[in-house]
């Protein structure tokens, strides 16, 4: 009998042996990216349809372009990035001196878009700039047309969604998005404050 | 002119009767009478140590091995060595590897010199541990002799202490990190051990603990080559002279030889026949070293360098076998607990033998227990000391003899622990610690209260075929593989039967004191062939984990 | 065998074995150079004493001849305390003792036998034997008196004698001013390709430089415990495998660094991209591939050079021969953006005249295919290595002076980078942020320099 409980305890401890190991999960490239997160990557990552619509054809391809996967912005980043960023272009396309010409009005008309740095960054060039910084980086491959259109819809976008009648929307949506990151990550916010790249 | 005839004889009368020889030599001229073997043994200072007459059994290489001569005799020979060694090392951090390489490149015979004291401390760590094997064989520590056992086992701890302190002298890195792994086991030790269990709550720091003590500082360094140095030379030393008298005086006055007398027994004179034994065993021990020390070197590695830790370290190689004890279990285990059982157990062993037979002869089939479990804790730990020592490379993992070091092997599979607090162990600590007592419990008691006697053969076969069972459903399972089950079957079925199939069979009838004291043994030992299996098979790290006393199963 | 026979033929043996022992000893193996040594100077002696005319100085020759014949066999060593040197070369080299050979010089065109070159020299004469030893300047281990052992060409000895130009390592030692002292040139030229390849971006020597890799104002000193046998075994020195195991000369700190430059560093450090052998895998050496680059008469002179920085040496003060620091030349605008350029390693990372940016693993580059988790092992390697650094000239034209600087001023942290593999390894390379360690002046400048460079913009907006 005492053989028996023995074998029977020894049995039972066998048993539960046989624990299941655990796996490590995997950062996605999202995750990877709120590592060293400026405040557009908390915003959300596509225009709602109702917005995108209202565009102009060669605009709607150029969002189009730019919320792919492949060939487009968000193979680097979320597309988050660039759709809620700071910049906006004047209008005046190519011409330098038109677009000088728009901002001079602008600060006339809206001087309010001036005052906050972090909300509005308001250049000429400046969206034609960082598109063409992003495709000259290693590895980017997206071709020249695209580019364009990636331009032009960034360009007509801001000016229409950050600009005008939807300023005071856009700037509650920036603040919030700056808020978001002095919570979440607070070192960071810190960081790009002192860079003043917020 | 031709000489005149010289009367040998005469002259060597004269010379032997002048007042100057008989002043040294009181023996007058030597005629080969009895008298004149006994009053050389009794008239000599050193040699009177040695009876007059001995019985002729007790000269048999076949029945001493000669190992306790020989291995006094390598105490000799290092002492004398080792003074001359004093001459040219200096033991400072700045000067003792520069001594050393001084010894080997300028000093007339100072290789041989360091080649001699270093080959003759190896082989006397195994002279020691063959004469102990040796004692123990022929029943030598049995009633009267349980004393002097017991001064033997303190000679080869302390030997072991001799070997460990002069292992650190030549300052290179093979000596620095050895040291630092065998003493960072005396900072696991409980309570006086500031990483060990309870140490922490008694006030233990890693500047006041008993590590520090030994190394007269936290980190392997200037103090600990100085103390390192006086306990190699003097204290140690003095303390092994002062035990090896009394080892000696009990010899003598337990007859010298373990034999049981025989009536009519015929004893022949010690001079010649034991000592001409002994100078010939000390002649064959001195030749072989020296021949060793001529015909290959002294290891020296770069200069001791604290912040670069070779990979592997190891301990010298009679602790090896510890080290590789660590893979199982905490260092307070593998480090503390486990060497004191050994030292502790060594000694308790003439007193929970109670089998009056085999004393005196090799009583193979009369000692099944004794024999067997000794032997089995002699093959443990040479079989660790050769793992330890051979099949472990890199990051301590496993390499055959035939693979290179320079092989990258990939990172061993996680472990876990079966009992412990959240998240540590995988089921309750409060389930945990009254399971593992009541089975070491049962373990305990079980082979005393099974009053027949079993079938060896019939309780084996039961027991494998049990788990090979297990074993069968757990690769139907997917759970385990061939080499999983033949763990399993190797290291299950070993502790069953050393651990209780033999108890049962010769050991029930004991005393209770004397049993109980006997199972902590051989459930320690069997301990560690469980361990071994619970990691190799499962990779379990624990079996029980209290984190927050450190005290970890 | 009886007790009697076995006594006296122990006996015999351990007397046997003890001759055995001293003879073995006695048979160093410096004594037959040092015999040799002795006939040869006193054959040169006879030789001279045979010429001489006048009969009192032949005479004399001859008895130092006879003298030098006689002289006794010992160990002969020079103390240089200061270093803490203990050199028994001139055991061996016994002419160049100043004991046995006073004038230093003698006419023997063999090693050990021949007298220490260039004994007239400025450089030797400014170096006394008795104050500077043998191993300050040509390593090794001093204190051994065997061949191999005293050249350190053995395991467990990390110093072995400096070969060839590499010697010239000991000169920047102590000096500072190496690069305009003669003797030194081939260490200075060193110093010269270090920084003009670049190399300073990454490597900081005594805190000069970037902190993107290995300072190394102490590379002569690492030790071989932490150098893997496992990498050492894939170096190839003039396309073969460098011999290990007993006679460990060949594994040494020179032909280490020596494999940086004339192998990829990818190659012999090939770590763990894949995590076969680890948890999480680890992307190769960093270090970009110079082997186009750097002639192998470079790579010596950058060894050279490196082999000179230690700190292990306790050189007393009064050995060091320090320098006022070079001056920079006085220029301005882009002339001076690309001197500053060079100044701080730029063209580590981002090529030599910011031609192109260099080797970043597992970044995204150009040329690239898309990843796929089913493609071989092999070919998603060479995939990863085509990560690039930027090219300069296709970006700095997208950047408005002050963006410039400021980019350059906030660096890009290793986590920036867009993976190749998403399994892959993080990128080891990154760009520091040279705040505050780049002037304003200079920042501007390189700025100005850089967008100088800038390619034709053809995107059409």
């Amino acid at each position: 009998m005492n053989r028996k409980l023995i074998l029977m305890l020894a049995a039972a401890l066998f048993g539960s042996a046989f624990a299941a190991p655990v796996h490590a999960a995997e950062m996605s490239e999202k995750e990877k990216a709120l590592s060293n997160p400026y405040p557009n990557d908390f915003g959300p990552e596509t225009l709602p349809d109702a917005v995108i619509k209202a565009y102009p054809a060669n605009v709607q391809a150029g969002y189009k372009k730019l919320i792919s996967n492949k060939g487009g912005c968000a193979q680097c980043h979320s597309a988050a990035r660039p759709l809620n960023s700071r910049f906006v272009e004047p209008e005046g396309g190519m011409d330098e001196k038109k677009q000088e010409a728009s901002l001079a009005a602008l600060k006339k008309a809206q001087p309010e878009l001036f005052a906050d740095g972090a909300v509005w960054q308001i250049e000429t060039k400046i969206w034609s700039r960082y598109v063409k910084r992003m495709m000259n980086k290693p590895g980017c491959g997206i071709a020249k047309p695209d580019g364009k259109a990636i331009y032009e819809f960034l360009a007509y976008d801001a000016l229409r969604r950050k600009t005008g009648a939807n300023a005071a929307a856009w700037a509650a949506h920036r603040k919030g998005l700056i808020d978001q990151l002095k919570t979440k990550n607070p070192k960071r916010y810190d960081e790009l404050k002192e860079a003043k790249d917020l | 002119m031709p000489l005149p005839p010289l009367d040998i004889e005469k002259i060597k009368k004269e010379v032997i009767d002048s007042q100057l020889w008989r002043s040294v030599f009181r023996g007058g001229v030597w005629k080969d009478t009895p008298r004149d073997r006994a009053g050389h043994i009794i008239g000599n200072v050193w040699l009177h140590l040695h009876p007059v007459k001995v019985r002729p059994r007790a000269l048999k290489w076949a029945y001493t091995w000669g190992m306790g001569g020989i291995s006094f005799a390598l105490y000799l020979l290092l002492t004398l060595t080792g003074v001359a060694l004093m001459f040219y090392y200096r033991p400072t951090i700045g000067l003792a590897y520069q001594d050393i390489k001084d010894l080997e490149f300028a000093v007339t015979l100072g290789m041989f010199l360091r080649n001699a004291h270093r080959w003759a401390a190896q082989a006397m760590v195994v002279a020691v541990i063959a004469h102990m094997v040796r004692v123990f064989l022929t029943g030598a520590y049995k009633k009267p002799r349980e004393f002097n056992w017991g001064i033997g086992v303190l000679l080869l701890t302390l030997t072991l202490f001799l070997s460990f302190t002069g292992y650190l002298l030549p300052w290179d890195q093979l000596a620095i990190w050895a040291v630092t792994v065998g003493t960072n086991m005396a900072g696991a030790t409980p309570v006086l051990g500031n990483e060990g269990p309870l140490g922490s709550l008694v006030g233990m720091r890693i500047n006041n603990d008993v590590r520090f003590t030994l190394l007269g500082g936290t980190m392997v360094g200037e103090n600990t080559l100085l103390r390192f140095y006086v306990m190699h030379c003097v204290a140690v030393p003095l303390v092994v002279g002062i035990l090896l008298i009394l080892h000696f005086w009990r010899i003598r006055k337990d007859s010298f030889s373990a034999a049981p007398y025989e009536a009519n027994e015929e004893k022949v004179d010690v001079w010649p026949h034991l000592v001409k034994r002994e100078y010939i065993g000390a002649a064959g021990t001195t030749l072989f070293i020296m021949i060793w020390s001529i015909l290959q070197n002294a290891p020296l590695e770069a200069i001791a360098n604290p912040n670069v830790t070779t990979n592997p370290s190891k301990a010298p190689w009679y602790f090896v076998g510890l080290q590789e004890l660590l893979v199982y279990f905490d260092p307070w285990i593998a480090g503390v607990v486990m060497p004191g059982l050994i030292i502790v157990g060594l000694i308790a062993i003439p007193y929970i033998d109670t089998n009056p037979k085999g004393i005196g002869s090799y009583a193979w089939k009369e000692r099944p227990f004794a024999n067997t479990l000794f032997m089995l804790g002699v093959v443990m730990w040479f079989a660790l000391i050769y793992i330890g020592y051979a099949l472990r490379g890199p990051n301590y993992a496993w390499y055959w003899p035939w693979e290179s070091w320079f092989m990258v092997k990939p990172a061993p599979p996680p472990t876990w622990s079966v009992f412990g607090p959240k998240p540590d162990g995988a089921y309750s600590m409060l389930l945990g610690i009254p399971l593992m007592g009541a089975i070491t419990a049962a373990w305990m008691l079980l082979p005393k209260l099974i009053q027949k006697e079993l079938d060896g053969k019939k309780t084996m076969g039961a027991f494998l075929g049990l788990v090979a069972l297990v074993g069968a459903g757990g690769m139907a399972m997917g759970k385990m593989g061939a080499t999983e089950v033949a763990f399993l079957l190797f290291f299950l079925g070993a502790s069953f039967y050393y651990g209780f199939v033999l108890p049962q069979r010769h050991i029930r009838t004991l005393d209770w004191p004397r049993y109980s004291v006997t199972m902590v043994l051989v459930i320690s030992t069997m301990s560690v062939l469980l361990k071994m299996c619970a990691r190799l098979t499962f990779n379990i790290k624990y079996v029980l984990t209290i984190p927050s006393i450190s005290m970890n199963f | 065998m009886s007790y009697r026979k076995a006594f006296i033929v122990s006996n015999a043996l351990m007397l046997g074995a003890f001759i055995w022992a001293f003879v073995k000893d006695f048979r160093a193996e410096w004594r037959p150079y040092q015999a040799k040594y002795y006939q040869m100077a006193g054959d040169a002696l006879d030789k001279q004493a045979a010429a001489e005319k006048d009969a009192k100085k032949a005479a004399d020759l001859r008895v130092e001849a006879k003298k030098m014949r006689r002289s006794p066999m010992e160990i002969k060593q020079i103390i240089a305390g200061d270093l803490g040197r203990f050199d028994r070369c001139v055991t061996c080299h016994v002419g160049m003792d100043e004991y046995t050979n006073p004038s230093l010089k003698n006419d023997f065109t063999e090693n050990p036998y021949k007298s220490h070159p260039k004994v007239d020299s400025a450089l030797v004469k400014a170096h006394s034997f008795t104050k500077f030893g043998c191993t300050s300047c040509h390593s090794g281990q001093g204190l051994a008196t065997q061949v191999d052992p005293a050249h350190g060409w053995v395991k467990h000895w990390e110093k072995p004698m400096l070969k060839g130009v590499t010697i010239q390592g000991s000169c920047v030692k102590c000096h500072d001013n190496f690069e305009t002292l003669k003797g030194a040139e081939v260490a200075a030229q060193g110093k010269k390709l270090f920084n003009k390849h670049g190399c300073q971006g990454c490597h900081a020597i005594n805190g000069w430089g970037g902190v993107v890799s290995v300072e190394l104002g102490d590379i002569a000193d690492k030790p071989f415990e932490r150098i893997a046998g496992y990498n050492f075994k894939k170096v190839r020195i003039d396309g073969k495998e460098l011999p290990d195991q007993h006679h460990n000369s060949h594994w040494n700190i020179q032909n280490w660094i020596r494999a940086h430059l004339v192998n990829d560093p990818a190659d012999v450090t090939p770590n763990d991209p894949f995590a076969h052998y680890n948890t999480e895998p680890i992307p190769p050496s960093g270090m970009p591939d110079f082997t186009k680059e750097i002639t192998r008469e470079e790579a010596d002179a950058i060894v050279a050079y490196l082999s000179g920085q230690t700190k292990e040496e306790r050189i007393p003060h009064r050995f060091h021969v320090s320098a006022p620091p070079a001056k920079e030349p006085a220029l301005s605008g882009a002339a001076h953006g690309k001197y500053v350029y060079t100044k701080y390693g730029c063209q580590g990372c981002h090529g030599i005249d910011a031609k192109e940016g260099r080797r970043r693993f597992n970044a995204a580059g150009d040329g690239q295919k898309e990843y796929d988790e089913k493609m071989p092992e092999a070919e998603q390697l060479a995939q990863m290595n085509l990560g690039a650094e930027p090219t300069l000239p296709k970006l700095v034209g997208t950047y408005t002076h002050d963006e410039l600087i400021h980019k350059i001023e906030a660096g890009v942290p290793a986590t920036d980078a867009k993976k190749w593999s998403p399994k892959g390894p993080m990128p080891m390379v990154y760009m520091p942020a040279w705040k505050g360690k780049i002037s304003k002046k200079e920042l501007s400048d390189l700025a100005t320099w850089l967008q100088s460079l800038a390619v034709k913009d053809d995107s059409g907006f």
